[in-house]
C-alpha cells in the first residue's frame, strides 16, 4: 500500500469515528427537571420553585450541548481542578508501619492492605489499587513506590482484634509522616478465647430532677429494682435542647457492687479490683469543654460476682416531661468471678 | 390528615399515585407518641429527578424500622445534575455545574419557607433533615422565616454532611486557608507550579448570614464528618469562586458590595448584596463569585448553636483505613444513609431519632 492510499484510510477510518461520535452524543437525552415538590397532599405540587435559574444541562438542541461542552472544556475553573486532581492523583505514596500486640510484643505475619486511590470526579469516588503484605518478624511492613490521592492501611491476622482510629493508629509524629526510622505503630489485642456473656442494648429515658431511674443489666431494660441505678440533676431543671449551657451532675451506681471507669483501647479483661459504690460526675456551665452529653465506659462488677462492662451515652438537655435520653449497652460473663470480656456475637446469651 | 403520598411526577400517563384519604392516618400509627410528628426531608445535589424520590422513600422506611410512626415528606428542588445514562459532562466537569446547583438551591429557600409555615400550621410539630446541598435550601428557608418574624416553624432542624460555609452560622471558625491543593496549579491545564491561590480573594460575605434576628428553630443539630469526601470538593470549588465572568472589584474587602459579572460581549453588570431582607443579587453572587473562608458546616465538629454529632461514630469500621487522619474519606460515605443497607445504617437513622437529632425516642 502505498502512503497516499494509507493516509487517505486513516482519513476515512477518522471522519467515519468522528461521525460515530457524534451520533452517540445527538441519541443522549438531556436531563429534565420536574418541578419541585412536597408530599403532603394538602400542598403537594403546590409550591412551585420560584427560581429563575436555567438547567444547565438541558440545552434545547444538540448544537447548544455541544456549545456547553465545548465552554466547559475551555472552562477555567474545570481546568484549574483537573490540574489539582492530577497534581493530587500523582503525589508520591509510602508507608512504613510495625504492629504490636497488648504486651508489646511484635505481631509477625500479620496481612496489611494498602488501598491506594486516585480521585475520579466531585461526585464519583475514587479508583481503588489494592496492595498486600506480610509483617515481619519484628512486626514490620511497608509500601513503598506508589502514587496517587491517598494511601490507606488496614492489618488483620486471625486470633487478634484490630480497632481503628485514635489509639488503635499512633502516628510517628505530628505530620503523621512515617519512615523506615519512623513508624505507625498499629496496637493489636491477642485474643484469648470469647465466652458466652450476655448482651443488651436499649435506650430509655432518665429523669432530670434527681430522681434515680434504675435498669436491669442482665435483662436489659428499666426495672425499679435494677441493679444499674442513674440519677441526674440539672440546673435550671427547664432548659432549652441546644441552648444556653447549665449545670448538671450524674451519679451511676451498681446496686451491691461497684464500677470503674475505662479508656482501654481493649476493654476485653476486666481488672480484678479497683471498682467504686458510685461514679460522679458534674460538669458546670461556664466549664470550657462544657457538652451536654456524657459518653463513658465502665467495667462494673456486680453484687453476683459477675463481671462485664457497660457504655452510657447519655443526653442531658431533653425538654420532655418523661426525662432526659439514655443508651445503655452492657456486655456480662455471667461465670462469677470470670473477668474473661472477649465478645463473640455468636456466642451471645440472649437475656 | 395525611402521613405520606407518593406523587404522580413521573409516573406513566394514566397511572395513579398512591394516595391517602383526606381522613386516613396513613402510615401514621393511632395512638404513637411520634403520631403527630412531622419530618420533611431536603435532598442535596447532583440527584436526578429518581434519585430525590429514592432517598425521600427511602429515609422514611429507615425511620419507620426505627420507631418512627409520625408523618413525613420530602421538598424536592431543581438541582442540577448528571446521570450514568445522560453524562455528557465528564466527571470532573461535573463541578462546573455544582455552582448552577448552588444558584439553585439559595433560589429554592423561599418556596420551601412558604411549605415549612404550611406544614407548621397544620401539624404544629414539624423536623427538617436536610443533607448536602439542601442546607443551602433549608438553612437560607428558615433564615427568610426568622427574618420575617415567622415565630418558630420547626421543632428541630439537623443538617446532615452539610455543603454550606460553617461561617454562616459561626464566624469564630478558623478561617480555611485554600492551601496545598491549589497552590500550584497552572490554569493551562499542565502541572507546572503556578501559583493560583494561597487565600481568599473576595470579601466574607458569610458571617452569621443564616442566623436571622428571631430564631424559626428550637434545636440545631450537626451530623459531621471532618474527612468527608464530596466536602473536600466543596472546598476546592469554592476556592476556585470567582467563576468565570464573575469578579470582585473592590480592594481590601471593602466596600463588599463590589462584585459584578461580565458577559462575553463585554458588557459589564454590577451585582449587589441587598439586604437580610431583600437580597437583591445575593444568591448569585454567593454562587458564582464569593469564596467562603470556612470549612463547611457538614465538616467541622463544633459549631456555635449546633449540637454535634459524629458521623463516623455511627458507621461500621472504614475498610480501607485506619489512619484517624483519613479515616471515611472515601466518597460514598457522603451519602452513606441512603447507599449503604439498612442495618449498615440503622446506628445513623436510630441517631437521627435520638436526642441529638429530633428527640422522638420513646
Amino acid at each position: 500500500m502505498s502512503n497516499r492510499s494509507f493516509l487517505v484510510g486513516i482519513l476515512v477510518v477518522g471522519l467515519l469515528l468522528l461521525g460515530g461520535w457524534w451520533f452517540w452524543k445527538s441519541k443522549r437525552v438531556p436531563p429534565v427537571e420536574a418541578p419541585a415538590k412536597a408530599a403532603p397532599a394538602s400542598s403537594v405540587n403546590t409550591v412551585a420553585h420560584s427560581g429563575t435559574t436555567s438547567q444547565p444541562g438541558t440545552p434545547a438542541d444538540k448544537s447548544a450541548l455541544a456549545a456547553q461542552i465545548a465552554a466547559l472544556e475551555q472552562n477555567p475553573k474545570v481546568k484549574a481542578i483537573e490540574a489539582a486532581v492530577a497534581k493530587m492523583n500523582a503525589a508520591s505514596q509510602y508507608f512504613y508501619g510495625k504492629i504490636i500486640d497488648q504486651y508489646g510484643h511484635p505481631v509477625a505475619g500479620a496481612t496489611a492492605t494498602g488501598t491506594l486511590m486516585q480521585m475520579e470526579g466531585v461526585d464519583t469516588g475514587t479508583k481503588k489499587d489494592f496492595y498486600t503484605t506480610q509483617s515481619d518478624d519484628n512486626g514490620c511492613f511497608e509500601f513503598t513506590n506508589l502514587h496517587g490521592w491517598q494511601l490507606g492501611v488496614v492489618v488483620k491476622k486471625d486470633g487478634y482484634e484490630m480497632g481503628q482510629g485514635a489509639g488503635f493508629y499512633e502516628a510517628p509524629n505530628a505530620q503523621d509522616k512515617t519512615s523506615s526510622e519512623q513508624r505507625a505503630i498499629f496496637h493489636m489485642w491477642k485474643l484469648q478465647g470469647a465466652e458466652p456473656m450476655v448482651h443488651t442494648k436499649f435506650d430509655s429515658r432518665v429523669p432530670y430532677d434527681g430522681q434515680t431511674a434504675a435498669f436491669d443489666i442482665l435483662a436489659g431494660r428499666k426495672a425499679s429494682s435494677g441493679d444499674l441505678q442513674i440519677t441526674l440533676t440539672r440546673n435550671p431543671l427547664q432548659v432549652q435542647r441546644g441552648g444556653a449551657p447549665f449545670d448538671w451532675s450524674v451519679q451511676i451506681q451498681v446496686a451491691g457492687g461497684g464500677l470503674v471507669e475505662t479508656s482501654d483501647l481493649y476493654p476485653d479483661e476486666a481488672p480484678e479490683g479497683g471498682y467504686q459504690p458510685m461514679f460522679a460526675f458534674s460538669m458546670t456551665k461556664d466549664a470550657a469543654n462544657w457538652t451536654q452529653r456524657l459518653t463513658q465506659t465502665y467495667y462494673i462488677h456486680t453484687a453476683n460476682g459477675d463481671y462485664g462492662r457497660v457504655n452510657i451515652d447519655l443526653t442531658t438537655d431533653s425538654e420532655r416531661p418523661q426525662g432526659t435520653g439514655i443508651t445503655i449497652e452492657t456486655w456480662l460473663n455471667p461465670v462469677p468471678g470470670d473477668r474473661n470480656l472477649e465478645y463473640d456475637p455468636a456466642q451471645a446469651i440472649k437475656p | 390528615m395525611v402521613c405520606s403520598i407518593i406523587s404522580t411526577d413521573r409516573l406513566p400517563s394514566g397511572v395513579q399515585g398512591l394516595k391517602y384519604g383526606a381522613n386516613s392516618q396513613g402510615l401514621s400509627l393511632p395512638g404513637d407518641p411520634t403520631q403527630n410528628d412531622y419530618i420533611l426531608f431536603v435532598h442535596g445535589w447532583n440527584v436526578p429527578p429518581w434519585e430525590k424520590d429514592a432517598y425521600a422513600e427511602t429515609a422514611l422506611k429507615r425511620l419507620y424500622w426505627q420507631g418512627y410512626k409520625g408523618k413525613f415528606g420530602t421538598f424536592e428542588w431543581p438541582t442540577t445534575y448528571t446521570t450514568l445514562t445522560n453524562d455528557f459532562f465528564s466527571n470532573l466537569q461535573k463541578v462546573a455545574i455544582y455552582d448552577d446547583g448552588e444558584f439553585s438551591a439559595w433560589q429554592s429557600a423561599t418556596p420551601l419557607e412558604q411549605l415549612l409555615v404550611g406544614l407548621h400550621n397544620t401539624y404544629g410539630t414539624v423536623d427538617v433533615l436536610a443533607h448536602s446541598m439542601g442546607n443551602v435550601v433549608a438553612g437560607e428557608a428558615l433564615r427568610i422565616a426568622g427574618q420575617s418574624g415567622a415565630g418558630q416553624l420547626v421543632n428541630t432542624y439537623v443538617a446532615t454532611q452539610a455543603a454550606v460555609p460553617g461561617h454562616c452560622y459561626d464566624p469564630t471558625l478558623p478561617d480555611a486557608l485554600y492551601d496545598y491543593y491549589i497552590t500550584s496549579i497552572d490554569l493551562s491545564g499542565g502541572l507546572s507550579p503556578v501559583s493560583l491561590n494561597t487565600t481568599t480573594t473576595t470579601p466574607n460575605i458569610y458571617d452569621n448570614w443564616l442566623v436571622p434576628p428571631n430564631q424559626s428553630v428550637g434545636t440545631h443539630g450537626n451530623f459531621y464528618n471532618v474527612n468527608d469526601y464530596a466536602l473536600y470538593y466543596w472546598r476546592l470549588d469554592q476556592a476556585l469562586k470567582p467563576d468565570s465572568g464573575y469578579s470582585y472589584l473592590g480592594t481590601n474587602f471593602q466596600p463588599v458590595d463590589d462584585f459584578a459579572y461580565m458577559s462575553g460581549l463585554g458588557a459589564i453588570t454590577s451585582l449587589h448584596l441587598g439586604t437580610a431582607g431583600q437580597v437583591q443579587d445575593r444568591y448569585e453572587i454567593m454562587a458564582y463569585a464569593s469564596q467562603p473562608w470556612s470549612n463547611a458546616l457538614g465538616a467541622v465538629p463544633n459549631v456555635a448553636g449546633f449540637a454535634p454529632q459524629k458521623l463516623p461514630s455511627l458507621w461500621l469500621p472504614d475498610p480501607f483505613e485506619t489512619d484517624p487522619s483519613k479515616l471515611y474519606s472515601d466518597h460514598p460515605w457522603h451519602s452513606a444513609q441512603f447507599r449503604f443497607t439498612n442495618a449498615d445504617q440503622a446506628n445513623y437513622w436510630h441517631a437521627l431519632l435520638g436526642q441529638n437529632g429530633f428527640d422522638l425516642l420513646p
